[in-house]
């Protein structure tokens, strides 16, 4: 990971194991918002303020060209303006995205899908809302780094992963999107280790998606772990491969703070 | 990080185009007869410099924006060393190819982004020695990132 500044054309969208980068060319303002609650309400009011701790969180709207390629383009995946979605919002540091890049991740739901013109060509914006009700955690943070880019693996993790300068206890929660593995039906499990010196690992109590289907579709997901949980100072990707020879993902942690 | 000028026209010169061969700021020669087309730095080599700043601090510090054109004249052929129309569909075609390596360009050493900026002059112009060459003039547009 390269630190400093970046530019647009290194950020990523993955959504429900699809990358759909190459369709997509703003996306965005990614935020959490902490409210204050507005006191004080008078009886005839509405309810409205916030709860502690509990922010607003979304990636707000994706702007992309309507390109209309089956199953995995854009139009394809999202035409239907609506549902909840895993998405994987990543920050590549003036390349493409790396192990120890920034990245939102969070699921949230669809709100419309519009086709527009856009300097004279066919674009589509995509209204991103809240935090999908179905899919809710007790972490406010969306903001995480990446443990493994977008690639192919075929065993184990035995690297030295990331070291993200100090141990934590508030515990953290995983976003992981299979994007294909070798064959339809094909099982595997990804996890993350976590180390305090970056040599002796061990398996993240609970962060793992167990064994799941990695070959039949594209799939995502989010795990989360306890909130008194310790993650020790490194942390790294793991695969455990079950009948998949062969997956392609990209797996993130967000370390609470 | 300070300005990577030299870097960045270092790397534009190691850019692979079919049949052109582009040329550093220190390789540029008198005179381009029988050397086949090229890419040359023209005397105007740096122009629409801008600097914008990005964050607080003095010089050492501030993190800054710097955008410059480089201009770079291409000398395909010798005016009068073939019959004159046979050249212009091979003279386009090689502007596509290096406007093709250029949008290809996936990280360029010494820059941030690396983007057309635009082709002037196409026509008769002059290589250095001020014989007439078949070419044109080609800007591209650098963005670099300092501190």
């Amino acid at each position: 990971m390269a630190t400093g500044r970046t530019v647009k054309r290194w950020q990523r969208i993955y959504i429900d194991g699809y990358d759909l980068s190459a369709y997509v060319y703003a996306v965005g303002p990614s935020f959490m918002e902490h409210e204050a609650a507005k006191s004080p309400a008078c009886f005839t009011d509405g309810v409205q303020g916030s709860l502690p701790g509990q922010p607003k969180i979304t990636v707000s709207e994706l702007k992309g060209v309507l390109d209309p390629t089956a199953l995995t383009g854009l139009h394809a995946r999202l035409n239907t303006g609506t549902g909840a979605l895993k998405i994987m919002h990543l920050v590549g540091m003036r390349a493409a995205p790396v192990a120890g890049d920034p990245v939102f991740c969070g699921v949230f739901q669809q709100g419309d899908y519009k086709e527009v013109d856009e300097d004279g060509f066919s674009a589509v914006t995509i209204k991103i809302g809240d935090w999908d009700v179905n899919s809710l955690i007790n972490y406010a943070n969306p903001w995480g780094i990446l443990l493994h880019a977008n690639g192919a693996e075929t065993g184990a993790n035995t690297g030295s992963g990331i070291d993200c300068i100090a141990a934590t206890s508030k515990g953290g929660w995983l976003m992981y999107q299979v994007f294909a593995a070798n064959a339809p039906g094909a099982t595997a499990t990804l996890s993350v280790d976590d180390s305090a010196n970056g040599s002796d690992w061990l398996a993240l109590l609970d962060a793992t998606t167990g064994s799941i289907d990695v070959g039949t579709a594209p799939v995502a997901g989010i795990i989360a772990t306890h909130t008194d949980h310790t993650i020790r100072q490194y942390l790294r990707w793991q695969l455990a491969l079950g009948s998949a020879t062969s997956v392609t993902f990209a797996l993130t942690y967000m370390r609470a703070r | 990080m300070a300005l990577a000028i030299a870097t960045v026209v270092d790397s534009i010169s190691n850019l692979s185009v079919s049949g052109l061969t582009i040329k550093d700021m220190d390789t540029i020669p008198a005179s381009a007869s029988g050397l086949g087309p090229l890419l040359i730095p023209l005397p105007n080599f740096v122009t629409n410099f801008n600097m914008e700043r990005d964050s607080y601090g003095g010089g050492s510090t501030a993190k800054m924006t710097v955008t410059y054109n480089l201009n770079y004249r291409l000398l395909f052929a010798q005016a009068g060393s073939g019959r004159d129309l046979e050249y212009f569909d091979n003279m386009v075609s090689m502007v596509a190819l290096l406007w093709d390596a250029i949008l290809a360009i996936e990280t360029l050493t010494g820059a941030i982004d690396l983007v057309p900026a635009g082709i002037t002059n196409m026509g008769l112009i002059n290589d250095p020695a001020e014989h007439e060459y078949y070419g044109c003039d080609i800007a591209v547009r650098v963005t670099e990132f300092v501190n």
